[in-house]
């Protein structure tokens, strides 16, 4: 069932490539149909996914067993929301309406691709097929910057590649360096999960520790090494933006729970200090500076950097005490996985706004804008209600998010949550002067010609607001499967 | 029930929202609230408790306790003619079905706030009540200013909602629980960052020194959002929670005087900047800090049941005069209190706005009166000097009181006598509602000329049930009603000494004396003050100006310097360092490919090869400083080329790098 979550959109992306030039909508229809089919499988997966601490519906083969090498798919609490995002985020992003520039069939074949691969990277369970599936998606969202993307998009393009292949490196460096001090060497996430290797830390932990550092702080991303992100934004197109922001930065910090958090434990806490540090630079200093973009993009790029931040915040504070606190530490981890699931849906939601925007407009500038809650109601409706969900209105999933990572990391780290809370009010600031500048006040009647939001893009915007409603006012359904393997991974 | 409590209002507000007819509209959402009034009534009755698992140790718990027993019943019944009010003066406005959707709907979340039995439940409710604040304030969205006053106060109010995440994550951290019967097991220290957290958060919400400000911008909102929002809603949260938490709290050391001294520095100020505002509503706004100030002096005091009382009092007079202030806008087109003589034509409005003037004066037998004398009684058995503070905050409530209500709705021979126009501070808000009732203003102008009481049936209905209960509050004087409160909110009530009362009393016939001699001389609208020193104190004392320079725009530079900082520095330093470093490389290493070595000297910059890397550190720093930008373009033009090219013998290229590499370094590592 899980492999067939990959294999089916990968084969999928060679169907399309086959089909008929021209025949625009055969390739659109087909298409998505392929991709709701990990949708689809992932609910009959999360209904019968049962919930403990270690991986379920394990798939495995032999690969190249000389090197220790296996395929091995599973699920657990922490990767199945993670699934599940993506299986969700890939139908309604590859839907959104865009031009694609008369080349639909690689449009929709890659982001087929993407999606086996973005499924890959979260139902792996060998580092080896862990790593293949994380530079496959590199490969795939270059593709979909440089060739559908506006403004400078190769060089952003290029930009992407060469930031993320070198955290790519980083991670390959990390993951032989965490092999070699198996014993017997094995890439098997499940053992190495079960047994951490290099007790107690050391030189060469720490080494191989910063090594995974390296790679999820350029992934998810942090401050300093995230100048990648706001030009990648920038110039992809909207759909490429909510796939970058909504499932590719969750890989960073997905591996920071699952590798750095899980594998090299002793490690991690002696680190965990330094990391929230980092996180809660992430946080004020993404806040700050997204205060002051007057570029739409670039503005929900930063809070990117701020969210992605509260979620390692969540994390190294999980995993920042070898004992004790044991609750607190479980909420917060679950609130750093609830915070991935919340931030996938809501600033894709904005960044697919920001294309709808950019589609009827051709421009980011915010200033250039004014009153458009005159003219596109749809549209307005829906920024409003994408941006205090992300800022962290209560009954939106960002809030649930919010409350149980501060909760939770107040115990360990009580000053840096004062600190990190300073870039709530930000959000809140800098999300409500963009709802004034851009959606309020009088209109700008350059604008009174606007349409509003297509009958798709308001299906697309339904399917996204109303999950993050859910989990706002009743997230028990989704906090318990996280909480199950969250409570096993700090309390070992 | 206590759900219902919650979701009648909130599902009802979405449904007038939605799809209510303009005409039935208010009608609905009155008949609606009085539903909820008595739904809350039982719940007060009989407490049932309710609770709501949010996955992992986190719950949701509801409960009716302390003085929520009392303030569950009065939210729905303080905003039930508010919305017929709202329904009769913008019967022609188009945006009058959300107006009244967003008023029903803020009935529901303040609900949540009292019915919290944790501080999670409390937190959802807490940021609810602003987001519902938010778009009440911002309810003219088109025009320019509401959006911004909008943010203001949602900012200000989020800002000291920090102090509720504080509070939680300590009381977690000792307790292992967020209930708020659990923190009396916290220990002290626990309890101290709690209440800091709680009194921040509260401070802000009560628009108390220093956040008063946002206040004024909530101005922009419609009258009839102003009479909720600091009567029963928003205001009042932050006066509920000291309310309910007084008696935990009261155990931290510095806790009573600190919540003393700023609820006193609070009636002060507000009571003077009401004093000098030439504006109906921000000099009701001004009082409204000023009458929470004194609630807050009644926590410190220990007297929970006098704050409730307070609270009760308070919500029904001053939502009671904010409406009456929504009339004189709607009918002489200004707030300008200079401009306003509607004692004559809005006769019976004058007699319902008298009433609840009489009552923020400090009059007794009003409830007003009684509630300010149970907060004197508490403030002078503490010490001496609080009393004699809380008698002076009393005189200038009695002297700002008199002043707004001749001013307004006074006598006519009154106003007459101090009719002349204000050459003070042009105040900007007095058109606020002007654009908005366009239909209504007409109609409400034709009423003007006769003595007829215009506004519609509506109009006079609300303000005659504000007024009929706010006469029915003097109940809070009689003995057996003392003991009550006392029973459910908890707490004891100071004894009242005859002393007091009659220096009260004196106090209040002081102040109305010399309203009437500034009356008299004609300088009761700008108090024979300069100009400059009135709008400079009107103006909360150059508050908003003082957080707009020192606050607001200060964080603006800084973002902005920290937005070129992240272009230029950072940007160009992490790949300034990889270009020049790639330069370099390119002539030193074997490999030629130029991407290869980016990505084997953007590992290196970080300090993997640092052994490495020291050969070259003179070119790459040197060099690559002059260098870097000249060979930005030329690089990055070869690369984009290459790597669209033979991108896939490139990258593994990198692997087999990276393998190599890494052999290297485990090596030496171990």
């Amino acid at each position: 069932m899980l492999t067939a979550m990959i294999v089916i959109p990968l084969l999928g992306s060679l169907v399309v490539a086959v089909l008929p030039r021209g025949r625009t909508l055969l390739i659109r229809r087909v298409a998505l149909a392929i991709s709701v089919v990990p949708l689809a499988l992932t609910l009959i997966v999360w209904v019968r996914y049962v919930g403990g601490p270690l991986p379920e519906m394990i798939e495995s083969a032999r690969w190249i067993p000389s090197l220790g090498v296996g395929y091995k798919v599973g699920v657990d609490g922490i990767s199945l929301p993670l699934v599940a995002l993506s299986a969700l985020l890939f139908p309604l992003s590859m839907a959104y309406p865009l031009d694609l520039r008369g080349r639909e069939r690689t449009y929709y074949g890659l982001f087929l691709f993407l999606e086996a691969a973005s499924l890959g990277v979260f139902l792996a369970l060998d580092l080896f097929l862990f790593f293949v599936f994380w530079d496959l998606s590199l490969v795939g969202m270059y593709f979909v910057i440089a060739i559908w993307g506006h403004g400078d998009a190769a060089r952003s393009a290029l930009k992407f590649f060469i930031y993320t292949l070198t955290g790519s490196l980083a991670l390959l460096l990390g993951i032989i360096g965490l092999y070699l001090a198996t014993a017997p060497h094995t890439f098997d996430m499940v053992s190495i999960i079960q047994d951490p290797p290099l007790p107690g830390g050391g030189l060469r932990a720490g080494l191989i520790f910063l090594a995974f550092v390296i790679a999820f702080v350029v992934k998810s991303p942090l401050v300093p090494l995230h100048t990648w992100l706001p030009p990648a934004h920038v110039d992809a197109p909207g759909p490429g933006s909510a796939i970058l922001a909504g499932v590719l930065l969750k890989m960073g910090t997905y591996g920071f729970i699952r590798i750095t958090l899980q594998m090299m434990p002793d490690a991690f806490r002696r680190y965990a200090l330094a990391l929230a540090i980092l996180a809660v630079v992430s946080i004020v200093y993404g806040a700050l500076v997204a205060l002051a973009q007057s570029n739409l993009k670039r503005l929900i790029a930063y809070t990117s950097i701020a969210h992605m931040g509260l979620v390692v915040l969540g994390t190294a504070a999980a995993g920042g005490l070898l004992a004790g606190a044991v609750d607190a530490r479980r909420i917060a981890l679950d609130g750093a996985v609830v915070g991935m699931v919340s931030h996938g849906l809501i600033t894709g939601a904005l960044f697919l706004l920001a294309g709808s925007i950019y589609a009827r407009a051709g421009t980011y500038e915010m200033d250039e804008f004014g009153g458009l809650a005159s003219r596109a109601r749809a549209l307005s409706l829906a920024a409003i209600v994408a941006s205090f969900a992300s800022l962290g209105l209560p009954g939106l999933a960002q809030f649930v998010s919010d409350v149980q990572i501060f909760v939770g990391a107040f115990a360990v780290y009580p000053v840096l949550v004062v600190i990190s809370l300073a870039g709530m009010v930000l959000l809140a600031a800098l999300f409500l002067r963009m709802l004034r500048r851009v959606f309020l006040g009088p209109l700008n009647e350059r604008w009174s010609g606007m349409r509003d939001l297509s009958r798709v893009e308001i299906a697309v915007m339904v399917a996204l607001l109303v999950p993050t409603a859910i989990i706002g006012i009743y997230p028990a359904w989704l906090i318990n499967v996280i909480d199950a393997t969250a409570k096993a991974v700090v309390s070992r | 029930m206590l759900w219902l409590l919650i979701l009648v209002p909130g599902l009802g507000g979405l449904g007038l929202l939605l799809a209510a007819p303009r005409r039935v509209a208010a009608g609905l959402g009155a008949s609606l609230l009085l539903a909820v009034a008595a739904v809350a009534f039982a719940a007060a009755w009989w407490q049932p408790a309710s609770g709501l698992s949010w996955g992992g140790p986190l719950a949701l718990q509801l409960e009716v306790a302390s003085a929520a027993r009392f303030l569950v019943v009065l939210v729905p019944l303080v905003a039930a003619p508010i919305v017929l009010f709202a329904g009769s003066v913008y019967r022609e406005d188009p945006g009058l079905r959300r107006l009244t959707g967003l008023l029903v709907g803020f009935v529901g979340v303040m609900e949540v706030v009292l019915v919290a039995g944790d501080l999670l439940t409390l937190l959802i409710g807490w940021e609810l009540v602003a987001a519902f604040s938010w778009a009440l304030i911002a309810q003219h969205w088109r025009e320019d200013k509401p959006p911004q006053a909008a943010l203001e106060a949602f900012v200000t109010v989020r800002f000291g909602a920090i102090g509720l995440f504080i509070a939680a994550g300590a009381a977690f951290a000792a307790t292992g629980s967020l209930t708020l019967d659990g923190l009396a097991a916290a220990p002290g220290s626990t309890l101290s960052v709690v209440a800091a957290g709680v009194l921040l958060a509260a401070l802000a919400k009560s628009a108390q020194v220093p956040f008063s400000f946002w206040l004024f911008s909530a101005m922009e909102g419609p009258s009839p959002v102003s009479a909720l929002l600091h009567s029963a809603t928003m205001v009042a949260a932050g006066a509920y929670v000291l309310v309910r938490l007084q008696p935990v709290l009261s155990s931290v050391p510095w806790f009573s005087q600190t919540v003393t001294a700023l609820g006193l520095v609070s009636a002060l100020a507000g009571g003077i900047v009401a004093l000098l505002q030439t504006d109906f509503k921000r000099a009701l706004a001004g009082s409204t800090t000023a009458q929470y100030g004194l609630m807050l002096i009644a926590v410190g005091a220990a007297s929970v049941p006098g704050a409730t009382a307070q609270l009760i009092a308070h919500a029904f007079f001053k939502s009671l005069l904010f409406l009456a202030a929504g009339l004189a806008l709607a009918v002489a087109g200004t707030g300008d209190l200079g401009r306003l003589r509607l004692g004559r034509p809005q006769r019976a409005a004058a007699v319902f706005a008298g009433v609840g003037a009489l009552a923020l004066a400090g009059l007794p037998p009003l409830g007003g009166g009684f509630s300010k004398e149970l907060v004197l009684a508490a403030a002078a058995g503490k010490s001496a000097w609080l009393g004699l503070g809380v008698l002076l905050a009393g005189f200038l409530s009695a002297l700002y009181t008199a002043r707004i209500y001749v001013l307004s709705y006074g006598p006519a021979l009154l106003s007459r006598r101090s009719h002349q126009t204000n050459p003070g501070p042009a105040m900007d808000a007095d058109a606020t509602d002007a654009p908005w009732v366009s239909g209504g203003a007409a109609d409400a102008g034709q009423a003007a000329g006769t003595p007829a009481p215009s506004g519609g049936r509506g109009v006079l209905t609300a303000l005659g049930f504000l007024a009929v209960v706010t006469v029915l509050l003097g109940a809070i004087g009689l003995p057996a009603v003392e003991h009550w409160l006392e029973r459910v909110s908890g707490g004891r009530l100071a004894t009242d000494q005859t002393w007091l009362v009659s220096a009260s009393l004196a106090s209040i016939a002081l102040a109305f004396g010399l309203t009437w001699v500034l009356a008299r001389r004609r300088t009761l609208v700008t108090l024979s003050l300069p100009s400059a020193v009135q709008s400079w104190a009107a103006d909360w004392l150059g508050l908003p100006t003082a957080v707009r320079r020192g606050v607001a725009e200060p964080v603006l530079v800084l973002a902005l310097a920290l937005r070129r900082f992240d272009d230029h520095v950072i940007d160009a330093g992490v790949l300034g360092t990889a270009r020049s470093a790639v330069a370099t490389a390119g002539r030193a290493m074997l490999f030629d490919d130029r991407v290869v070595d980016a990505a084997v000297w953007g590992v290196a910059k970080t300090g993997w090869l640092s052994a490495l890397a020291s050969r070259f550190w003179d070119d790459v720093v040197v060099d690559g400083a002059v260098e870097g930008l000249a060979r930005a373009n030329r690089w990055a033009g070869a690369n984009v080329r290459r790597l669209q090219n033979g991108m896939v013998h490139d990258y593994y290229i990198i692997v087999v790098a990276g393998v190599a590499l890494l052999v290297v370094v485990t090596a030496l590592a171990s």
